[in-house]
């Protein structure tokens, strides 16, 4: 195993950062200090801090358990592939958590920067095309109605993830409750057997 | 119909302490409102609220906790849904983000997101949701698991009202995929 790169380790900095004080409060110096690099050299990567943020957005997004359990499958069904996903956005473990309020702020910001905006359409855009191909999937398998449009699924499936998870990340509703809602939701479109 | 509260106008320089704090509050939920939490600055509080920065400091201590008291006051200040059907009510949620409709909803939006960091919004964040998915609730025909179904629209528009909010997806967009969803969680299929 090679050790993550300075880059990655900023990022992680940032993230961390992000998770205790939120984006209101995150400070170029403190991600600085806590991955250990100079101000210069973390100028380098990212000059700014909207850059940073952006950086931070995509990471959280590339590291996204939903996504990266539709890529890898590893269930027979396509809806067991679906909705395992779907639901690993809500886990106590922290890493998890971190990932998931890292976006939630990045989308929850009032006023964000033209560049956040940008990147948080790219990364919704990409989200909802793989949740679309797992829809679609379904809908090969016979486990979602093919009277519907998989692309809307897929909007309405992640949209209801991001609200659950500002009342998750606020610890408003349980991990539980956030995962039984998402489960009926999906139910409500599935195809009777 | 939903509309928020009035609040009392405020007059500067008179009044016990009382009316002067809530006056503070009442500006700060404004602003707060409008601005968020980032934008919130605490000399247009003062300003609106008729008051010196000192007196304001008085009361609440520094930023932070004026801020924080601010959303707890905006949390409070649910509006009145009264006879507004289910559809008037999302449709208000879902245009959250435009200033001519209520601030509760950019208030709670705001709260939910600092509540992550700041334990001590979370009983006023809980307590806001629990009552907006007991009036979406109550608004079901379905009675049974209709809180279940309730916090399952509640999401649903939440998330949708910050794509919205954000910029990321039209208004018409979002209210065409809502209308969609509902036609199958409304059980009109």
């Amino acid at each position: 195993m090679s050790k993550p790169s300075r880059r990655e380790a900023i990022l992680n900095a940032a993230a961390e950062r992000i998770v205790r004080v939120g984006l209101d409060d995150l400070r170029m110096q403190d991600v600085a200090e806590l991955a250990q690099v100079t101000p210069q050299l973390l100028a380098y990567h990212f000059p700014n801090r909207a850059a940073l943020i952006v950086a931070a957005l995509d990471y959280a997004a590339d590291l996204a358990p939903s996504v990266n359990l539709l890529h890898r499958g590893g269930f027979d069904r396509a809806i067991d592939t679906l909705r395992a996903a779907l639901l690993a956005e809500f886990d106590e473990a922290s890493n998890v958590r971190n990932l998931n309020l890292v976006w939630n702020e990045a989308a929850a910001l009032p006023d964000a920067p033209e560049a956040l905006t940008a990147a948080l359409a790219k990364v919704t855009a990409a989200w909802d095309d793989r949740v679309t191909v797992g829809v679609l999937q379904c809908i090969a398998e016979g486990s979602i109605r093919n009277d519907e449009n998989p692309r809307e699924i897929a909007s309405v499936l992640t949209a209801t993830v991001e609200g659950l998870s500002q009342s998750w990340l606020a610890k408003v509703i349980s991990t539980d409750e956030a995962r039984a809602a998402l489960a009926s939701l999906l139910d409500v479109y599935r195809a009777s057997d | 119909m939903v509309s928020l509260p009035e609040t009392a106008p405020s007059r500067p320089g008179e009044g016990s302490g009382v009316n002067s704090r809530q006056a503070i509050l009442d500006s700060a939920v404004r602003v707060l409102a409008r601005e968020g939490m980032h934008g919130a600055r605490v000399e247009e509080i003062a300003a609106d609220a008729g008051v010196s920065l000192g007196l304001l400091n008085y009361h609440f201590g520094g930023r932070r906790s004026l801020l924080r008291a601010g959303l707890v006051a905006g949390l409070q200040r649910r509006p009145d849904f009264a006879d507004a059907s289910l559809d008037e009510m999302l449709a208000r949620a879902l245009r959250a983000s435009e200033l001519d409709v209520d601030g509760w909803w950019r208030i709670r939006q705001e709260a939910l997101r600092i509540a992550a960091f700041d334990p001590d919004l979370r009983d006023a964040a809980t307590a806001a949701t629990t009552a907006w998915t007991a009036e979406v609730a109550a608004r079901l025909k379905d009675r049974d698991g209709a809180v279940a179904r309730a916090r399952l629209i509640v999401a649903l528009v939440d998330g949708l009202s910050q794509r919205v909010s954000s910029g990321i997806v039209p208004l018409r967009a979002a209210e065409h995929l809502l209308e969609e969803a509902l036609s199958h969680l409304l059980g009109e299929e």
